[in-house]
């Protein structure tokens, strides 16, 4: 059974979404941490 | 192939140039390490957002940039979405973390905690396993760094693999965990950016309706959801990326260098971050066929098809990302086995009253003797990455449940925990010879799983929790 065009579509599409985000998630963290004094 | 993607003079440029800022940068962040605990556990004080990055750049390997595509182009699209399965190691060790900086407060490694909950007979044979996988791990990194340079700009594999091994080799030795975990955080930035922008590029360019149609007509196994080995991968990845984190005190020097309350929301957003990486790594390769590219090296498929696609600018970053990849994983794996050594082995069998100043240059020693025997077995070119990889998926996916039972439950004792380890070894090992890489993990886990059962079923012994926190030996110093 292969895997349809629009399974395939959405899969990728949204790992590509998602793995876009992390590095807004990880400056985001990283100011509030800076702002927090908690870096380390 | 024959042509390469960057010249030989810009390769080295970009590696020299590399090699300098990490050095100066691991350099810059020693000079606030004044212990030992500063310098193996970043003095347990690393906040949330390095945290998590250096809990999802660290699981970001060469086997992430190179063998999620190189797997992904034999097993379909089952050889990514397994490989994405492996975020489940880092996910379920969140609870974990949490708990292993509960009950070892004052713990250093994984064999710290395994030697007082089990013992000695179960320490050694837990010992064996780390190095060896540590080990095969160092070794698939310093090979995939020579055949990474040699690829993408013609430089012989002996040059780069030294080179590559002498900068994350300099930088940790300068730096110790805090230069490991600050670098990590601007190579995860480094990594997920380029990844991204390789396989947006490729959407863009080709689309995904193009290759889906191209791979039905030509190549429809690669689509098949119902590819036995590939379904069977999948599980077998799952066990291996488990053993991997749950024993490597890669994962547990993190967890104890945490600040308190960090631990678990920085695995768990790092496996969420890691998640969706091997299925974006591992779409790249799909599109090789349409572009009629068949690399004579597996594990260079990716980055073979991002340098024919985005041409020298897609070279240069796929050479950066890759570049990334491997040193986060490098450096976090020599600063945590030299943890192992120098806190297990010297500190408490060898010379327990060494001196703090001690403990640091022998921990220093042993990052620099590290990377000297990994060159050393990097020399010849052994084994294919996948293949060296996943023979080690016999050793840890056998700690598992030794590892989970050990944490949660006060019955297994020693002796059964040893076993299992050996026993789910020696059992995976023959599953990988004799049916197939893809059970090795697999076989391991479940032999290793029986024994614990027995052993619970049989127990009548009860630990004591308050067993696992030892006194630091330089509390008074």
């Amino acid at each position: 059974m292969l895997m349809s065009e629009s399974v395939f579509e959405w899969m990728i599409i949204t790992a590509l979404i998602l793995s876009c985000l992390a590095p807004v998630v990880l400056l985001v963290l990283w100011v509030k941490d800076l702002i927090s004094k908690t870096i380390w | 192939m024959t042509e390469f993607a960057l010249d030989t003079s810009t390769g080295i440029l970009i590696i020299v140039l590399f090699g300098l800022f990490w050095i100066g940068f691991g350099y810059w962040l020693g000079r606030k390490n004044k212990s030992h605990e500063d310098f193996a556990l970043a003095g347990r004080n690393v906040g949330f957002a390095f945290a998590a990055a250096t809990a999802m750049a660290t699981w970001v390997t060469s086997n992430t940039t190179l063998v999620a595509p190189q797997l992904t182009f034999q097993f379909g699209v089952w050889g990514m979405i397994g490989y994405s399965f492996a975020a489940l190691g880092l996910i379920l060790f969140a609870p974990m973390a949490k708990r292993i900086k509960e009950l070892l407060p004052n713990g250093y490694t994984s064999g710290d905690f395994i030697r007082l909950r089990y013992g000695q007979f179960a320490w050694v044979v837990f010992m064996i396993i780390s190095v060896v996988y540590a080990f095969g791990w160092l070794i698939s990194l310093g090979m995939a760094g020579g055949i990474l340079l040699e690829s993408l700009t013609g430089l012989d594999y002996h040059i780069g693999m030294t080179t590559i091994l002498v900068i994350c080799v300099g930088y940790t030795l300068f730096g110790g965990m805090r230069a490991v975990i600050a670098t990590d955080f601007i190579q995860a930035l480094i990594i997920i950016a380029g990844v991204s922008f390789i396989a947006y590029w490729l959407i863009d360019n080709i689309g995904l309706s193009s290759i889906h149609e191209n791979l039905t007509a030509e190549h429809p196994k690669l689509l098949d959801v119902l590819f036995p080995a590939a379904v069977m991968f999948l599980f077998n990845n799952i066990f291996f990326g488990l053993g991997e984190i749950f024993h490597s005190n890669v994962w547990w020097s993190r967890a104890l260098s945490f600040k308190k309350g960090v631990a678990y929301k920085a695995y768990l957003t790092g496996g969420l971050m890691w998640l969706p990486i091997p299925i974006v790594t591992g779409f790249i390769a799909l599109a090789a066929p349409q572009l009629g590219i068949f690399p004579p090296s597996m594990d260079m498929i990716g980055p073979t098809v991002a340098a024919a696609v985005l041409g020298k600018a897609g070279a240069v970053i796929v050479f950066i990302v890759i570049f990334s990849a491997l040193a986060s994983s490098l450096d976090s794996l020599l600063a945590a086995t030299s943890d192992l050594v120098t806190q297990d082995i010297y500190h408490k069998k060898l010379k327990p009253k060494a001196s703090d100043k001690n403990l640091m240059r022998f921990n220093r020693s042993c990052i620099f003797a590290l990377g000297v025997i990994t060159w050393l077995f990097c020399l010849p070119k052994i084994a294919t990455l996948g293949a060296l990889l996943n023979f080690a998926g016999a050793f840890v996916a056998s700690t598992i449940w030794p590892i989970l039972l050990g944490l949660y439950h006060k019955k297994l004792t020693g002796t059964y925990a040893a076993i299992a380890m050996a026993a789910g070894t020696a059992c995976g090992m023959i599953g990988y010879f004799a049916i197939g890489f893809y059970v090795a993990a697999l076989v391991s886990c479940a032999v290793s799983g029986l024994i614990c059962a027995v052993g619970i079923m049989t127990s009548q012994y009860n630990f004591d929790w308050k067993q696992l926190q030892e006194e630091d030996a330089h509390a008074n110093e």
